[in-house]
């Protein structure tokens, strides 16, 4: 299972989940596990999307409902997602999405 | 003092000589432990360069109260730096980064500790061991980043 430091870490990615219209993100997120490589890459892929949204809202002066910038959560979900995913056994398809920024 | 390095196996092969090296990458003139408003979002909360969310706080704000899992992020592995500074990179297009580093076996200032997340190999918490006022946490971290090392503008490495 996913495991977050903070819950507005799931409420964040649900967040932009729905802004970016990804009913897949959202049910992986629900689910809270990726049953094999494709959804390991899927959401690997979703983490930089969402990093990139973000980044437009910050550019755009759109606030986040949080007090925390973009920068702090994107890098607090980043170590729960690479995280999960290690122990999972998917290390191999987050690092080859790392490698594709 | 490593200042630079020319390719991305310079700086692997530096990580994996320097067994307990932890290391965070920082914007160009920002400071390595402490942040300043500008680091972080409008309505993000810092404490005399201390960020609120960061570190477990007593509820009037002075105290800082030890946990394990709660402090300031360092990457103990090239891979943990990695994705680190490349997020950092994606939220500050042109500005140059730098990463600061230290040993964890390195003379930390009593009350400070490294702790691993138990949940992400490859990355770390300093913490605190002891109760102590928030004043005293700031001039343990700038302490510390006295005896950091900094490699400037490693971006072309990574």
């Amino acid at each position: 299972m996913i495991e977050y430091k903070f819950k507005e870490e799931k409420e964040y990615i649900l967040h932009y989940a729905r802004k970016l219209n990804d009913v897949k993100t959202i049910e992986l997120i629900k689910a809270g596990t990726v049953n094999n490589s494709d959804e390991a890459l899927y959401l690997s892929r979703f983490f930089w999307e969402m990093v990139d949204s973000s980044i437009e809202d910050e550019e755009s002066g759109i606030e986040l409902p949080w007090p925390e910038g973009a920068e702090f959560w994107n890098e607090k979900i980043m170590n729960t997602l690479s995280g999960y995913l290690d122990r999972a056994g998917y290390e191999d398809e987050w690092d080859s999405v790392v490698d594709e920024q | 003092m490593i200042e630079q390095f020319k390719t991305i196996n310079d700086l692997s092969a530096v990580i994996k000589e320097y067994e307990g090296m932890l290391s965070r990458p920082t914007r160009h003139l920002s400071h390595p432990t402490l942040y300043r408003t500008r680091d972080v979002g409008k309505k993000e909360r810092v404490i005399k360069g201390v960020r609120v969310k960061d570190w477990l706080l007593s509820e009037d704000e002075k105290w800082v109260l030890p946990h394990d899992q709660m402090g300031l992020s360092f990457s103990s592995s090239y891979k943990n730096l990695k994705q680190v500074y490349k997020l950092k990179e994606r939220h500050n297009p042109g500005k140059t980064l730098n990463i600061y580093w230290i040993l964890e076996k390195a003379d930390i200032p009593p009350g400070l500790k490294f702790e691993p997340d138990v949940s992400k190999k490859g990355h770390y918490f300093l913490t605190v061991t002891e109760q102590m006022l928030l004043e005293k946490l700031v001039l343990k971290l700038k302490v510390m980043a006295q005896r950091m090392s900094v490699i400037k503008g490693a971006g072309k490495t990574l």
